[in-house]
């Protein structure tokens, strides 16, 4: 029994344990705190999605009034801990379609605001830069869901 | 994995429950379905990005610097007061979209409903300046044309700008 609790110690304070644990706490942050202006104005940010020029008319509300709560309670997960990989899972296919509908408008040549973190009307974006961005948050994203798997199998 | 897709699901649906009670609850609640015209087809460059042509009057360049340059105009720049502060074109006087109320006031005792206004920001994807037109021809102002990127443009040709100091 307590070399049992001795393993759990030692495995809670190995580096890689300490370094999924930041990488949870930074793609959290990031993505609470992209959520919130979008919370707080979910009319701007419909605009936002309707000038992308990729979906249905009638979905474009719907996907204004959800996406922000995926990114605050999904970001809230991961800092915290509860169900993180249900959330990181949720949070790399979200990256996927984001990386997806920039690189789109990207080709196109049309300059939208990305909406990423702000639905102000007089931020500057640069897509190439959000789809970066993503392209690095994936990356940790796809650390969290490996590296987790891989202790699961060390506890077994 | 399994496990995996399962907290997914999980985390799914009850997001998707949040944020429908949040809306509902909301002060700023929006439809679920809007109003939106669909736009998958319609995409036109070195325009904004929500331009409606049954509605929207953009300038060219040159009809820009030709009503500047006549005078017959009153420039607004619909961007924050620190970037116009920063630079603007010459004689624009600056009304920010995102805290017109602050700004109408002082803008409205300089124009009239006969005004021909020109409204600006700078930057592809900054729309302050269709917001504005918008807004100005919604209070009254039919005259309003749209510059878009406008100041990007004038930067780019090193037309007349000036600065303003903080108040």
């Amino acid at each position: 029994m307590k070399n049992k609790h001795q393993n759990k110690l030692k495995l809670f304070l190995t580096k890689s344990h300490w370094s999924i644990f930041v990488i949870r706490l930074v793609i959290g942050g990031v993505f609470i705190y992209a959520s919130i202006d979008k919370i707080m104005h979910p009319d701007v940010f419909a605009k936002i999605i309707h000038n992308y020029h990729l979906l249905h008319p009638g979905l474009i509300n719907l996907l204004a009034i959800t996406l922000p709560w995926f990114e605050l309670v999904c970001g809230v997960c991961l800092v915290v801990g509860y169900k993180y990989r249900g959330a990181t899972l949720i949070l790399l296919i979200m990256l996927a379609v984001f990386i997806f509908a920039l690189s789109i408008n990207y080709a196109r040549g049309i300059n939208i605001n990305c909406g990423c973190f702000s639905t102000s009307r007089s931020t500057r974006t640069d897509l190439l830069w959000g789809i970066i961005e993503d392209i690095i948050l994936i990356a940790g994203c796809t650390i969290i869901l490996f590296k987790s798997k891989f202790k699961k199998q060390e506890n077994l | 994995m399994l496990r995996i897709i399962k907290e997914t699901i999980i985390l799914f649906v009850l997001i998707i429950l949040i944020a429908f009670i949040a809306n509902s609850v909301s002060p700023k609640r929006i439809p679920y379905i809007g109003t939106w015209y669909d736009n998958r087809d319609k995409i036109a460059l070195d325009k904004p990005p929500s331009y409606d042509p049954d509605y929207d009057s953009l300038l060219t360049m040159e009809d820009a610097f030709y009503l500047w340059k006549s005078g017959d105009a009153v420039f607004i720049d619909a961007r924050d007061k620190s970037e116009y502060n920063s630079g603007h074109i010459s004689g624009a006087i600056n009304l920010p979209f995102e805290h017109w109320d602050n700004y109408w006031d002082y803008v409205s005792s300089l124009i009239t409903p006969q005004t021909k206004i020109v409204t600006y920001c700078g930057g592809y994807n900054c729309e302050l300046s269709v917001d504005a037109a918008r807004e100005l021809k919604v209070l009254g102002y039919p005259n309003t044309y749209i510059f878009f990127n406008g100041y990007d443009k004038w930067l780019e040709l090193n037309l007349p700008q000036e600065t303003s100091s903080e108040e």
